[in-house]
């Protein structure tokens, strides 16, 4: 195939994908795949494996371990090593350690890394990433966590190459959030694929973060107005929680509650505005205000408004 | 999404699968001629199957039969088809033959909730991520008075508006009322059926390239989109006078004074608001890392930006413009025949971001970021009012303003626009050490800094009440109408220890003290000091045991209150008088009207106790056993209600305890079951206080409740949530039949008491006796059950069947029908809503059975 037509290809593609909303993100989609496949069928091989490295990476090892060595050249650890950039390749040692003793007794223990070997080995290639560089410190470092605890080496051909799902690895230790879920309202919602479309890494990094919780951005807010900029003014009537944490009011896994709130909406508002005026009859009885979104019926402001007549955040 | 589109779409994708199963051979051809002769002599042996690039790609005939009213629940976020479906279709090229990689994820092409990720790479030195992801978020369908008939406005027949604005305009209470609940009713009947429903649309593009050993750049853009009609709510109810003929006294000048408060037409209106909005997102960066140290730096760029400043409606109820008679009073409200809803405003964000880390002798390490970031937002402001009628020269009212001031133009404005402005600073200091082998510190600073640099904006006054009336500073006690632009600094220091006491325990403390400074709030500034003692063991080889404790105590510095004292006497709030007699209008910028009792729950004394535990078991090699518990406590300062001291109003506490077990069972590689339960509590108590309109007079009817301190209420919360998940798979012998099964049952109950520790008048409104609400009831099971059969090595078949039933009982939703006859009761509860025009943008029970027949086809590309 020559680039012309990978082009071509890409270019119907996304034509006839068009939908009401436009085709623009497809269209640079199929653009760039396209001019990727043209870049990577036309260029020149790259730098070459070390005849040596080839040769030697699992020679011994396959003896006992031949599925998991015949496997690993199709992975992407594997290509490190048959085509090294710089001095950066996952060599059985360079994960395992030194394996002479190994190789004489065939005992596990003379092989086996603790924990610190483990992520050391890890972070010899992987920590001159940008996301790597708060591991050392973080809560799952301070947890005795290690890559392997989430990551396979060599099992997964997938990247992140996790053991499982995103949501499912973190479940195995937040076992508190497994009902999120399947709550009322909530992020963690899924297809009927079981496609996790806001999964637990969009909000947190596993490898440490920014801010409180190892958020991905330094404070709970701009995590949260990376699909939410519309909250984030500033406005010309603001409500102060809003502004300093939207976890005030909303809880963001999962909620009993409409829209992830903490409590159903009246009884969320009144727990800090008390001062009823006469027709705010919902502090006590079963109101004409306390159905639908409660306060928020009229209130719908609530994150702000800059109507210059909006001080009740009405409008 | 139409059929037709659909076709297209997988038609489309397939196009696109076969332009890089056509660019394979380019990618697998980095071979070196060394290697080709090795090939041959281990051709045999060592090319194993998942040494080959390969296509997956599964199609799909689904069905589905969905029942109940309302059942937008279960499309909410996921498109759920009909007919044929291209449920995935990867494409993977990792092999051992190129150091080229590409990944193509895709799930329900074509569906507006699919997904796809190409993902490419030279292992070692660059990575392209590509996704494209579909968000749905539907509601339901609903017939509405509003048609979008261009954007951002949402207009309503002319003959409907005049129909209903002849029927108010009668003012005959009874007559009125029912003609008018009647007339609404109809009105809906014919009227056109709007979809509500909203769509978030993301494409991502990050780049990531090794550019030495040392350096690592990396850059990423996306765009967000959302668009569709979400429903959003604008009221203040409309009431009209009740005049007593033939003198036509007005409310509050006649004997007796019987249902004086006038009659009232409508509560509010949801509209089905259009929304179409993008932002969009950049970043780039650079990190370097050396043996002992790491350095980087990044700028991320955000931009939100609505496609129109303002959402424009027209009032159903009015055909002309009127204001509010008399004017400052309550009655007559929503009068305009247009009102403008601000959508939020087009909003930027720069943001640099530097961090770095240096090891230190000692196994220590240093790792610091800085942050520091501008949003700005500077949208014309809309004018106070489109009420054409509206006067602000009202007696007491003008406070001053020029004899041509024109709330509808926004030239009378105090500036046209708010030039927003937030500085915020990030710091993130973080000293670790490992002194000596067993033993770890950690000390920490962490400081978020917010500088709202907005401009104060002092207005002469604004419209209220459906743009119906005109309120000045009069209105507000003296105090000025200006905005409140708040800043904060909220830093904590952190210092953490761990000890491994033994191989098999490890024991850990750590201490939180947080501190906020605030602008313009009741409380400005509080710490709180928070210790945690950890521990982690192993009891045994197959045991592990780890436990937590959190005790935490939370202090205001001072609480700022507005003047208000209580008179006994008087069972009303009154202003603090100075020595004079006059009232002290000096109230604090930014402390809302409270009685100085409330305390705001995220800003108040608290005690914090947050106990967990959690134990695991292995048994033997297959079986593994979970348990886990938690308790979480939170008091806040409770005062005593009688003496109306500080504290007593607001939230009292928050409890929640939470255990959970887990069960899984691997008898063999064949074979895995799993079987979970939780269940958690969580309890709350508030303390609400009713009040007064100053200088109103104490009318008890249903509608104005204007409260003696004896309408004081305790409300206690109680939410249970419980969860049952439990399934397994199971292989035949020969590997070739796989069966799935899994079922879930998920139940929430929220119940709410209420009760008055006063005695309450006989003339008490209803909302004094304090009684309980229904409990608020969800539940959802769901079972899926699949079959799946190796017909060959490449391809195989399955059968996967659903059901999900879900059940919503809420009082906020479940009886919404719009205007139905019936009135506020005193005493009782109301079984109709009246007055309010909602749509049916929300949930109801339903169940649901799918099934859907599958085809699975593995290609592996062959070299």
């Amino acid at each position: 195939m020559t680039g012309v037509s990978g082009c071509e290809l890409a270019y119907e593609m996304m034509a006839s994908t068009s939908t009401a909303h436009g085709t623009r993100e497809q269209l640079l989609l199929a653009a760039v795949a396209a001019l990727v496949v043209v870049l990577v069928s036309s260029s020149p091989a790259s730098a070459q494996p070390a005849p040596d490295a080839r040769l030697g990476q699992g020679a011994q090892c396959r003896k006992c371990h031949k599925e998991v060595v015949d496997a690993f050249p199709a992975t992407l650890h594997g290509q490190s090593v048959k085509f090294p950039i710089g001095s950066d390749a996952a060599t059985c040692e360079a994960c395992h350690g030194n394996a002479a003793k190994h190789v004489k007794s065939g005992k596990a223990e003379d092989i086996a890394y603790n924990r610190d070997a483990e992520t050391a080995a890890c972070l010899s290639c992987h920590g001159k990433e940008a996301r790597r560089h708060a591991w050392n410190g973080s809560a799952h470092d301070r947890a005795d966590m290690s890559c392997r605890s989430c990551h396979s080496g060599h099992h997964s051909t997938a990247t992140p190459m996790l053991r499982l799902s995103v949501p499912d690895v973190c479940f195995t230790c937040h076992k508190d959030l497994q009902n999120a879920p399947y709550q009322r309202s909530t992020h963690i919602f899924r297809t009927e694929q079981r496609t996790v479309k806001v999964a637990c890494s969009s909000c947190h990094d596993p490898h440490g973060g920014q801010g409180r919780a190892m958020m991905v951005a330094s404070s709970t807010n701009q995590v949260c107005y990376t699909c939410h900029a519309d909250k984030r003014g500033p406005f010309l009537w603001e409500h102060p929680p809003v502004r300093e944490d939207c976890s005030t009011c909303h809880i963001p896994h999962g909620s009993n509650h409409p829209k992830l709130l903490r409590a159903q909406t009246h009884m969320l508002c009144q727990s800090c505005h008390l001062f009823m005026l006469s027709r705010h009859q919902t502090v006590a009885g079963f109101d004409v205000y306390t159905f639908n979104r409660g306060c928020v019926n009229c209130h719908s402001q609530i994150h702000g408004s800059n109507h210059p007549s909006g001080k009740g955040l009405t409008n | 999404m139409t059929g037709k589109n659909r076709i297209h779409s997988q038609l489309a994708a397939g196009s696109l699968a076969a332009a890089i199963l056509f660019a394979l051979p380019a990618l697998a051809q980095e071979t070196v001629p060394a290697e080709k002769e090795q090939k041959k002599i281990e051709k045999p042996e060592t090319q194993s199957s998942g040494d080959r690039p390969a296509i997956d790609v599964e199609g799909g005939v689904p069905t589905y039969g969905l029942s109940g009213e309302l059942p937008g629940k279960f499309e909410e976020h996921r498109d759920v088809q009909k007919g044929a479906q291209l449920r995935h279709l990867d494409v993977s090229t990792i092999s051992g033959s190129s150091p080229r990689w590409l990944m193509l994820r895709s799930t329900e092409l074509g569906e507006s909730d699919q997904r796809v990720t190409l993902e490419l790479g030279r292992t070692g030195l660059w990575r392209t991520s590509l996704l494209f992801d579909d968000i749905p978020h539907f509601f339901s369908n609903s017939p509405t008075l509003f048609q979008n008939t261009s954007p951002g406005f949402l207009s309503v027949s002319p003959q409907t508006r005049a129909h209903l604005q002849s029927l108010v305009d009668a003012e005959i209470p009874e007559n009125v009322k029912a003609a008018l609940f009647d007339a609404v009713r109809s009105e809906l009947a014919a009227a056109p059926v709007a979809t509500v429903a909203t769509q978030r649309r993301t494409g991502m593009l990050q780049q990531s390239y090794r550019a030495t050993d040392m350096l690592e750049l990396h850059a990423q853009a996306s765009r967000l989109r959302v668009g569709g009609t979400q429903p959003i709510g604008v009221g203040t109810f409309a009431r009209y006078n009740v005049l007593t003929p033939p003198t036509n006294v007005p409310c509050g000048a006649r004997t007796p004074d019987i249902a004086c408060d006038g009659e009232w037409e409508s509560l509010g209106n949801e509209l089905p608001a259009p929304l179409h909005s993008q932002t969009f997102a950049a970043n780039a960066g650079a990190q370097l890392a050396g043996k002992t140290w790491t350095a980087g730096a990044d700028y991320d760029f955000s931009r939100y930006h609505p496609s129109f400043n303002a959402i424009t409606y027209e009032n159903p109820f009015r055909i002309t413009d009127a204001q509010a008679t008399p004017p400052g009073s309550s009655t007559g409200r929503n009068r305009m025949v247009l009102q403008q809803w601000a959508v939020p405003p087009t909003s930027t964000d720069h943001r640099i971001s530097l961090h770095g880390s240096v090891d230190l002798p000692m196994h220590t390490q240093f790792q610091g970021l800085f942050s520091w970031g501008e949003t700005t937002q500077n949208d014309d402001f809309l004018p106070y009012t489109l009420n054409t009628a509206l006067s602000v020269q009202r007696v007491g009212g003008s406070v001053n303003l020029p004899a041509d001031f024109n709330p509808r133009d926004s030239a009378f404005l105090p500036r046209r626009s708010l030039n927003g402005r937030i500085n915020t600073q990030n710091h993130d200091y973080s000293l670790l050490s490992r002194p000596v082998r067993k033993m770890t510190f950690r000390v920490q600073y962490r400081a978020e800094n917010q500088d709202n640099r907005t401009p104060t904006i002092v207005f002469p006054g604004m419209s209220r009440f459906g743009e119906s009336d005109w309120v000045t500073s009069n209105d507000y006690y003296g105090n000025a109408l200006q905005n409140t632009p708040r800043s904060f600094l909220r830093a904590d220091a952190i210092a953490d220890w761990r000890w491994d006491v033994l191989p098999k325990l490890t024991v850990g403390a750590d201490y939180d003290r947080q501190t906020w400074h605030r602008d313009f709030r009741d409380v400005p500034r509080t710490k709180e000091n928070a210790y945690r003692l950890r521990l982690d063991a192993r009891p045994a080889p197959a045991v592990t045991v780890s436990g937590s404790f959190l005790y935490g105590h939370r202090t205001a510095d001072t609480y700022k209150t507005i003047p208000f004292s209580f008179n006994a006497a008087t069972n009303t709030w009154e202003i603090v008088r100075n020595a004079d007699n006059s009232p002290d209008y000096h109230f604090v910028p930014g402390v809302s009207l409270e009685p100085p009792m409330l305390r705001r729950y995220d800003e108040a004394d608290r005690i914090r106790r947050d106990g967990r535990g959690a134990v695991n078991f292995q048994i033997g090699a297959m079986t593994a056993l979970s348990l886990s518990t938690g308790y979480r406590r939170d008091d806040y300062l409770a005062g005593d209600v009688l003496n109306f001291s500080p504290g007593a109003a607001g939230l009292n506490f928050e409890r929640a305890w939470r255990f959970g077990g887990e069960l899984t069972v691997s008898p063999s590689e064949q074979k895995h079951f799993f079987a979970s339960y939780s269940n958690e509590q969580s309890r709350m108590q508030m303390l609400g206080v009713g009040s007064l309109i100053f200088g109103a007079v104490n009318d008890v009817t249903a509608c104005c409740v204007l409260y003696p301190i004896a309408n004081t209420w305790i409300r206690r919360g109680h939410n249970t949530l419980s969860s049952v998940v439990a399934g397994g798979n199971f292989v035949t012998q020969d590997e070739k039949t796989t069966f799935d099964l899994s079922y879930g049952f998920t139940t929430s109950t929220d119940r709410v008491h209420s009760f008055n520790p006063f005695p309450v008048p006989a003339n008490a409104p209803r909302t004094a006796t304090a009684y309980d609400y229904p409990d608020v009831i969800n539940r959802l099971h769901e079972a899926v059950f699949s079959v799946m059969r190796n017909l060959r090595h490449d391809v195989q078949a399955g059968v996967e069947y659903r059901h999900e039933s879900y059940h919503i009982d809420d009082f906020y939703l479940n009886d919404m029908s719009t205007y139905p006859e019936g009135a506020i009761v005193r005493g009782g509860i109301p079984s109709l809503i009246p007055r309010q025009m909602f749509l049916n943008a929300r949930y109801g029970s339903y169940s649901a059975n799918q099934a859907v027949v599958f085809l699975r086809y593995h290609v592996a590309i062959k070299r």
